[in-house]
């Protein structure tokens, strides 16, 4: 995909909506990745403290 | 035992007495009472183990999915700090004046790299068994109960946040995918691109 917006626009305005369009694509991917990362992040501590839960818990059942 | 007990119990029915008679059935009856009274307990000591052994199982099977999903997490975390940094480099590439193959280079890689770890996969399975067998009230402890099931709620809604989040980002590349349909990749052209060195050699493409 790349190559081909080079090979169609090689060296002319580099303002074209697809350099925005491309720009945009990666910026939102970032994003995406981010506010995912913040997520995950949140969930593996909450997953981590729910592993010492269980594992109190099944100390307590022994 | 059977044998016994009812050759007592013809004796005194022959002997017609009564009052004897009853008072043996009556114990009779005690015996059975106090049998079943002993039994019961020591049915529901038995049902009892059986759900312990059985709740154990189901936590430390909670265990093994909450590790898996702990490793994934950290490691998704790093790759998608790399990630940041790579699209950080890939639009600084497309404006600064490296050659172009580097810069091609670059944002392939970070587009591939990129496209590769979209994936959100999470070990539910058994929690799903607990839920769906309807066996969730076997984790005798309502405090914990209550956390597993907050946790895997917060899976829920982080999927649906996931999927959501992921076809905002994705529309954004079908945009740049239909804008540059119309010349699609050919494998001859790039060759020639790449064995043209006055083309890598030229620096002052202002697009890429």
């Amino acid at each position: 995909m790349l190559y081909s917006i080079i090979l169609k626009y090689p060296s002319s305005d580099p303002k074209h909506e697809l350099f925005d369009l491309l720009e945009n694509a990666i910026a939102a991917r970032t994003w995406f990745i981010l506010a995912h990362q913040y997520r995950i992040k949140s969930l593996e501590l909450q997953a981590k403290n729910m592993i010492g839960l269980i594992k109190d818990e099944l100390g307590e059942i022994k | 035992m059977i044998n016994f007990f009812r050759k007592i119990r013809r004796k005194l029915a022959d002997d017609n007495k009564p009052l004897k008679y009853m008072r043996y059935a009556i114990g009779e009856i005690v015996l059975v009472v106090i049998g079943i009274l002993i039994a019961l307990p020591i049915n529901n000591w038995n049902v009892r183990k059986q759900e312990s052994q059985l709740e154990s199982e189901y936590l430390r099977n909670l265990i093994d999915d909450l590790s898996k999903d702990t490793t994934y997490f950290i490691e998704t975390d790093v790759r998608f700090d790399s990630m940041v940094n790579l699209g950080e480099n890939a639009i600084q590439s497309m404006y600064s004046k490296v050659p172009l193959k580097s810069k091609m280079d670059i944002l392939s890689d970070y587009w591939n790299r990129s496209a590769g770890m979209l994936s959100y996969v999470l070990y539910t399975a058994t929690y799903k068994d607990l839920e769906s067998s309807g066996s969730l009230r076997i984790i005798k402890n309502s405090v914990l109960r209550n956390q597993i099931i907050s946790h895997y709620k917060a899976y829920e809604e982080s999927t649906k946040l996931y999927e959501i989040d992921l076809d905002y980002a994705q529309s954004f590349i079908a945009k740049l995918d239909n804008s540059s349909s119309l010349l699609k990749f050919d494998t001859a052209i790039k060759d020639k691109l790449y064995k043209d060195d006055a083309l890598l050699d030229y620096t002052e493409i202002s697009f890429f």
